[in-house]
């Protein structure tokens, strides 16, 4: 094995390697939630105490019941639309003096799997959250040139003096790297990492960020999917 | 005297129609028997306590808001009053005088919280409109009464005196 070699692919089976699906903690939260819930009294007394009900909500409280990774608003919004509310009755009739709800109501799950097209919206999300809270003003310049040069097409925020600028152009080009899939990364952890090393390295030259980046960037040379990169721990 | 008045108001029933709403994202829930009021149509009170009807859910049942009820009155009864004192007090300027800033006063005690109810009910008796004129006359001895009566209070409640 060389240190440019992507285990996790080595490891997909051949339908996989063909299919090259992206790899998202949120697709195997989807699978844990289940298909379809019961809406109970309980459940609504819980929410509100007259009976509003936000779908919203209720797939966020299930999330944390089956899994507890933190996920931007935006990849949750993926999660939470695979979800709606099915009224089976006609009417439903909630009493607060008996406690009861009469009339049959459930949550049921609509998508259990997530567009390509929308994780590829989301990739790197939360990795370009950290990224975006770097202080622009009191910026490495040398280390964020680095970093725009690895990233390419950057070559007027690379003349910028400015931190703002640096820091914008880098965040937009990670997300036009994960839209295009230019760089074909194939799972949303590594497009989380790649933007908390860039952000590691500018903040505090940390080498292990850098090996990692660049030797992300080199696998991308050879044109082929990335799952995971054998990565330099700090 | 306004605890009166609110405690022989009744409560709506928590019972609600649910539906599901917004492409199916949201559950809104509507009070199926939700109580009015219906105020005594010669009592000046009634009418503005029936007016200022509130309840909030706590616990399973619906309970009377009696503090934001006796606020909303006392500050329309408030009102009313300062408009009187701007119609015929007799200030150059109403705004400065004692009396009316004594009706600006927030923290009103309970005491005088009952005296103004009073003197509104004797008020509205006289034919007072919500403007503060009487619309159909009034001899000024009523006016001079009821300013008097103010002056009185203020002497006695206002904070410092």
């Amino acid at each position: 094995m060389g240190v440019f070699d992507d285990k996790r692919y080595d490891q997909l089976d051949w339908v996989s390697q063909a299919v090259q699906p992206i790899e998202t903690p949120l697709s195997a939260l989807l699978e844990k939630l289940p298909e379809s819930v019961r809406i109970d009294f309980d459940l609504i007394r819980s929410s509100d105490p007259a009976g509003n009900l936000n779908r919203d909500t209720l797939v966020e409280s299930m999330m944390r019941k089956f899994g507890s990774q933190v996920f931007t608003w935006k990849e949750r919004d993926l999660l939470f639309d695979c979800f709606e509310f099915n009224q089976v009755s006609e009417e439903l009739i909630l009493n607060l003096e008996d406690q009861t709800l009469t009339g049959e109501l459930y949550l049921i799950k609509t998508k259990c799997v997530l567009d390509e097209d929308e994780i590829k919206n989301v990739m790197g999300e939360y990795g370009r959250e950290q990224l975006g809270r770097i202080q622009a003003y009191n910026m490495d310049q040398t280390r964020a040139n680095e970093m725009l040069d690895l990233l390419e097409k950057s070559e007027a925020a690379m003349a910028s003096r400015s931190g703002k600028v640096k820091k914008q152009a880098m965040l937009n080009r990670l997300s036009e790297i994960f839209k295009t899939n230019e760089w074909k990364v194939k799972s949303t952890d590594l497009a989380n990492n790649i933007s908390i090393w860039i952000k590691n390295y500018i903040e505090t030259g940390d080498l292990a960020a850098l090996s990692n980046i660049t030797r992300l960037k080199v696998m991308t040379y050879k044109e082929s999917p990335i799952y995971s990169i054998e990565e330099t721990k700090c | 005297m306004l605890n009166d008045y609110i405690s022989k108001l009744g409560n709506s029933r928590p019972i609600f129609k649910l539906n599901v709403e917004r492409n199916k994202e949201r559950i809104d829930s509507n009070l199926v028997s939700e109580y009015s009021p219906e105020p005594d149509p010669n009592d000046p009170i009634d009418y503005l306590v029936c007016a200022h009807y509130r309840e909030n859910l706590r616990d399973n049942s619906y309970v009377k808001d009696f503090d934001q009820i006796k606020k909303s009155v006392l500050s329309d009864i408030k009102g009313e009053m300062k408009r009187f004192i701007d119609q015929h007090g007799g200030f150059k300027n109403a705004k400065q005088s004692a009396i009316y800033r004594f009706m600006n006063t927030y923290n009103t005690p309970v005491p005088a919280m009952d005296g103004l109810v009073y003197l509104y009910r004797y008020c509205k008796s006289l034919g007072m409109a919500t403007n503060g004129t009487f619309p159909l006359g009034v001899e000024q001895k009523h006016i001079d009464n009821i300013l008097a009566i103010i002056e009185l209070m203020r002497s006695k409640f206002e904070p410092g005196t």
